[in-house]
């Protein structure tokens, strides 16, 4: 089922050699090709060891992490891959038949049977016992207690509302029970099942409350047991794993200290299981149930902040063996229609796993309290799988040999199985062919390559030198605040920027021939593929990161950039041979330049008149009006603008003015008038260069009207 | 290494020179962290309590004068208890200062990136939570803003060119964060909606790293140092900046596309090269004074403009400046060191090279007669980079170079 348990392909290999002390599960039961000849020596098979650790351990590491991320928050759903259609129990069917007005009446009758579902069965609970392994046997131990107390609870989380900030739980206590500790599995418990206890959760639990809509419900189990010594468990742990490494002996040290801190009172051992999840799907089926129990500490994790990082050393968690090893509550559940009827409890019988020593190398279970999330999902997983093989067709013998190879493929390590579970991630592939597409597409870091065997498959798997190990998300997720890594919380929305692309490529039809070893194009199938924009700008003028909604938008637009503006103006201001009046204009005509670019000669004419245009009521305002004529009239003897041009863009400024004065009065207008008067006079005495001759102007004025570009060359060559 | 782990005490021969303060020494943390795993991909991975047994492995022996490969550290006091913080390499440590001269080491956060070197810290607060907040940055130009309380680095600021060599926030706006940064600019970034108000630098600007600023008591101005040797003063009481800071609080990112537009700053409204010859390391407000250093053994007092000048109305292209006073050092003439002031202004502090403290008493009629007292230890013998004085001006905390803190209190 998950490839920690050795036991299923263990024996049909030739043994480890009991180095496997530091391998996580996966690797356990690995033969070396070479040791199969000779009776090597302990170094030899450390040294080879440690290189097949050195190629495999960190992959594997990473897959395993996000595999326990994605049982808690899952991306995507395998269900939903082509290739694993038959995972698919949905088909569309109906969907032709289905039609939109039928919705209201659908949803109503789904109701109704929820409810008479629910209002016709009574969940049964019946106890078996509950296990704890102590140093010592249990008959050793006869006059301490032999029963421990157990409470129920049902737990109902519902709906978030908008307020809350996190999902409100309910918690309905149903009842308290002394449940037997360690019974004596093996005999006469036929016998006693009357005696067992029996919690009965009423049927009006599950109905729909009227305050909150539940979202899911489930089982709290919460067994104190007085005065067990804490100890006793670390001691058997520590005592079985002798090679374990120091870390974990300071762990239990730890612990040690800690549970001598505390008072040699009472144990609470807890544990949850879903009844319906939050698509109301009963989880729990009429069953025998054995619930591995964590213990709690005396600091409860905010659910908020137990997130899935710290469960990253879940390596020495392995789900399986806190069955063998960990306190156990073993229960008989049924959904009964009668309350009354208790007699009729099922028969317990006893788990075949429970006494069955395996000779696995148990771990401490150094389980923290930030564990027991994953331990959770790990046992929700466990519950599913075990449905799952329950409707799986009957399994065809199949064995799926995996040959690890590594130092640059001169070594080789085989590990068989008998299912066709991904050893990485333990999902249930259920086809052959399934099984490799998965391995090949969601676990890149490796090379698959498969080679028919007579007794089914054998997979050779290596190490991908190619894989890009890059950032591949969404690189504005690196960027948003606080930083993914915190922020994510379960599945997350994907920025607007990223369009979805629907490529229909011709599917080929599934053939097993396509994870044979190829010859050529190898490269190409290693390559990682990577889809979605990701890619991250910045704004060029503050180096922020650019938002993909802000990407419309030009940033870079340096044309007249306010700080060339600002430096121009102060520049000018700077000037000392030129007065406040001057100044002004100068500002104005050179920022205008600057917005417009204007840089020939025949763009003048257009460039005063637009100044005219722009500025007048600046320039009325500021009584700008003659600096503005001497400008124009010493452009006129650069030969840059025609009389014309002069004309007309005085007319503007008069227009102005005197639409400004009729305001103020005739007085004003007649004024503005004398000055005007007194700026051409004034000019030639002002213009520093020497007066040009009248006619001049004239023939200027012509041939600028007559064509620009002659103006221009002449301006050139001159 | 240095392993000064436990306090040694040595009242005596401090007491012989100074017969009113005592000294401790106090444990620092300068040993190489390995704990950075990979997975955790941006985030400042989180590390608390006392963890003695932590291997020491030497991470930066090399500090060569001039060359920034040393901790710089700061405290500031924080409700009614005293607690200080050292950044250090790559390691943000938060201490707390004791009764009876004890240092407790309370938390330390770890970049993850190998390459990470603070250089700089500064406190401030949450204004929902009242939280405590502490900004930290350093070589790779990210501010990051660490809630202790939470245990969390709860915002970083990416945009910076290059180092950031110091930190400081606004005295009355604790949401006004002025990073100054090798890339020859200030910024101004308000944390509370991640904006990013102003950047001061370009045309006019610092033309090289900058190297401290401070805001003045009120907040309205700030004041800049850098490699340049030139002081520059920035206004932020301006109406362009006043608008911005407002803009910066009304702006929300999910309610529109466009982007906050940041105030690019590019002329500085007084600027003087007249009071250093070399890299200005250090700049503090004395009120409307200035109190400057370089690597020449002097702070120095000055003003803007002539003696009678109001600093308000001084213009842009003013070329006067008026020095009105000199603190004399010695053995202080590598760059990088910060001297500090308490928040009294009442008390000043430097550290040099080889270990002395220069403590100035600025409570006297005559600035030009401030009693200086030198505090001098025969272990600390390496530069001091920087000094903090708790609130009520009571400790004085001194980080070396040595990676070793040490704390003097005051006994009158």
């Amino acid at each position: 089922m998950a490839p920690h348990k050795q036991s299923s392909s263990g024996g049909s290999h030739p043994v480890g050699f009991g180095s496997g002390g530091k391998a996580n599960g996966l690797y356990q039961s690995s033969s070396a090709v070479m040791a199969a000849a000779k009776k090597p020596n302990m170094q030899l098979i450390q040294a080879d060891h440690e290189l097949f650790l050195q190629a495999f351990e960190k992959p594997t590491q990473i897959y395993r992490f996000l595999r326990t991320r994605n049982l808690i928050a899952p991306i995507f759903l395998h269900r939903t891959l082509t290739y694993m259609s038959h995972r698919n129990s949905r088909n569309n069917v109906k969907r032709k038949s289905s039609k939109v007005d039928n919705l209201l009446f659908k949803v109503e009758k789904m109701r109704g049977e929820q409810e008479t579902h629910s209002l016709t069965s009574n969940l049964q609970l019946t106890f078996t016992g509950f296990f704890q392994k102590a140093g010592k046997p249990s008959q050793d131990s006869e006059n301490e207690q032999n029963s421990v107390s157990l409470e129920v609870l049902l737990v109902k989380v519902c709906h978030k509302k908008r307020k809350d900030v996190s999902c409100p739980v309910k918690q309905v206590p149903t009842g308290k029970k002394q449940v037997p500790l360690n019974p004596d599995t093996s005999a006469g418990v036929q016998a006693k099942t009357g005696s067992f206890p029996s919690l009965l959760v009423p049927s009006i639990e599950f109905e729909p409350s009227n305050s909150h809509m539940v979202k899911s419900y489930s089982l709290l189990f919460r067994v104190s047991r007085p005065g067990c010594p804490r100890t006793q468990i670390n001691g058997l742990a520590n005592g079985e794993n002798h090679h374990s490494r120091d870390f974990s002996e300071e762990v239990v040290n730890r612990k040690r200290r800690s549970s001598s801190l505390r008072e040699e009172g009472e144990t609470t051992f807890v544990a949850q299981m879903t009844v319906f999840d939050k698509n109301r799907r009963l989880q729990l089926l009429d069953g025998e149930y054995e619930v591995s129990m964590q213990e709690m500490e005396e600091c409860p994790v905010n659910k908020k902040r137990a997130t899935w990082e710290t469960i990253l050393d879940g390596k020495r968690l392995p789900p399986f063996e806190s069955f063998s090893q960990g306190p156990t509550l073993q229960f008989t559940l049924r959904w009964t229609s009668d309350s009354t009827d208790r007699s009729t409890a099922p028969v317990a019988k006893p788990l075949a796993t429970r006494n069955s020593e395996t000779n696995q190398d148990t771990r401490p279970s150094t389980l923290r309290a930030t564990h027991t999330l994953a331990v959770k999902e790990s046992l929700n997983a466990d519950v599913q799988t075990r449905r799952e093989q329950i409707l799986a067709e009957p399994r065809q013998k199949l064995r799926i040999f995996y040959q690890f190879q590594y130092n640059n493929n001169t070594r080789q390590q085989t590990e068989a199985r008998d299912d066709l579970h991904c050893p990485w991630c333990t999902l249930n592939c259920r086809k052959l062919y399934s099984l490799l597409k998965h391995l090949k597409l969601s676990h890149s870091r490796f090379v698959f390559n498969y080679v028919p065997h007579p007794k089914g498959a054998k997979i050779e798997v290596s190490i991908n030198e190619c894989y890009d190990g890059s950032y591949a998300g969404n690189p504005q997720d690196i960027h948003s605040q606080p930083g993914f890594a915190f922020s994510r919380n379960g599945p997350v929305k994907r920025t607007a920027v990223t369009h979805i692309l629907v490529c229909r490529p011709k599917r080929t039809k599934p053939s097993l021939s396509e994870f044979l070893e190829s010859e050529d194009g190898d490269r190409e199938q290693q390559r990682t593929y990577i889809s979605g924009h990701n890619r991250l700008y910045f704004h060029s003028d503050c180096c922020l990161p650019l938002r993909p909604q802000e990407m419309e938008m030009d940033s870079e637009d340096e044309r007249d950039p306010d700080w060339l503006k600002e430096k121009t103006v102060k520049q000018i201001e700077e000037f000392t041979d030129v007065n406040e009046g001057e100044k002004e204009i100068m500002k104005l005509w050179n920022l205008h330049v600057m917005k417009h670019g204007f840089i020939a000669d025949n763009q003048m004419n257009e460039a005063c008149l637009l100044f005219a245009e722009n500025h007048a009521a600046v320039i009325v305002k500021h009584s700008l009006c003659r600096n503005f004529l001497l400008h124009l009239i010493s452009m006129h003897d650069f030969n840059l603008i025609s009389t014309l041009t002069i004309n007309q863009a005085m007319a503007r400024l008069r227009l102005l003015q005197s639409q400004a004065a009729h305001g103020d009065g005739e007085e004003d207008e007649e004024e503005e008038e004398e000055d005007w008067e007194t700026a051409v006079e004034s000019q030639p005495e002002l213009d520093p260069d020497p007066d040009p001759d009248p006619s001049e102007y004239k023939v200027c004025s012509d041939e600028t009207s007559n064509g620009c570009l002659e103006n221009g060359n002449q301006q050139e060559g001159s | 290494m240095r392993e000064n782990k436990n306090m040694s005490e040595s009242p005596s021969q401090a007491g012989k020179e100074i017969p009113a303060k005592k000294q401790k020494l106090s444990s620092d943390e300068n040993s190489n962290p390995d704990l950075s795993g990979d997975e955790n991909d941006d985030a400042v991975s989180v590390e608390s309590g006392t963890n003695a047994e932590r291997p020491d492995t030497p991470t930066n022996t090399a500090n060569a004068p001039g060359r920034k490969s040393w901790g710089k550290g700061k405290w500031k006091s924080k409700k009614c208890r005293y607690s200080f913080k050292c950044v250090n390499s790559l390691r943000v440590t938060l201490y707390e200062c004791h009764s009876q001269g004890e240092i407790r080491l309370l938390q330390s956060y770890v970049d993850a990136d190998a390459d990470e070197n603070f250089y700089t810290c500064a406190w401030t607060y949450d204004t929902n939570t009242s939280h405590p907040l502490l900004a930290v940055a350093g070589s790779r130009g990210i501010i990051r803003v660490i809630n202790h309380i939470t245990m969390q680095c709860i915002k970083h600021y990416v945009g910076h060119g290059n180092a950031i060599n110091e930190l400081k926030f606004h005295p009355r706006d604790p949401n006004l964060l002025l990073s100054v940064s090798k890339d020859h600019a200030l910024r101004l970034w308000n944390i509370q909606t991640d904006t990013l108000v102003a950047i001061f630098g370009g045309v006019e600007g610092h033309r090289d790293e900058v190297l401290s600023a401070d805001f003045d008591l009120l907040g309205e101005k700030i004041m800049s140092c850098g490699m340049d040797h030139s002081l520059k003063l920035w206004r932020i009481n301006s109406e362009r900046m006043q608008k911005a800071i407002r803009g910066s609080y009304e702006y929300n990112p999910s309610k529109t596309n466009r982007p906050f537009v940041s105030q690019k700053i590019h002329f500085p409204d007084f600027s003087t090269r007249d009071i250093h010859r070399n890299y200005v390391d250090c700049v503090r407000w004395l009120g409307d004074l200035i109190l400057s250093k370089s690597c020449e053994n002097a702070i120095v007092c000055w003003k803007p403009g002539k003696m009678e000048d109001d600093i308000d109305h001084i213009k842009p292209n003013e070329s006067n400046v008026t020095i009105l006073g000199r603190f004399d050092y010695s053995q202080c003439d590598i760059w990088y060191m910060r001297f500090s002031m308490d928040f009294w202004q009442k008390m000043l502090a430097l550290g040099n090279q080889v270990g002395k403290l220069y403590v100035w008493d600025l409570e006297v009629e005559d600035p030009h007669k401030a009693k200086c007292t030198t505090l001098t230890l025969p272990k600390c013998t390496s530069a001091i980079r920087q000094t903090s004085f708790s609130r009520d001006s009571s400790i004085l905390i001194a980080v070396c170079d040595d990676a070793s803190i040490w704390r003097w209190d005051r006994q009158r």
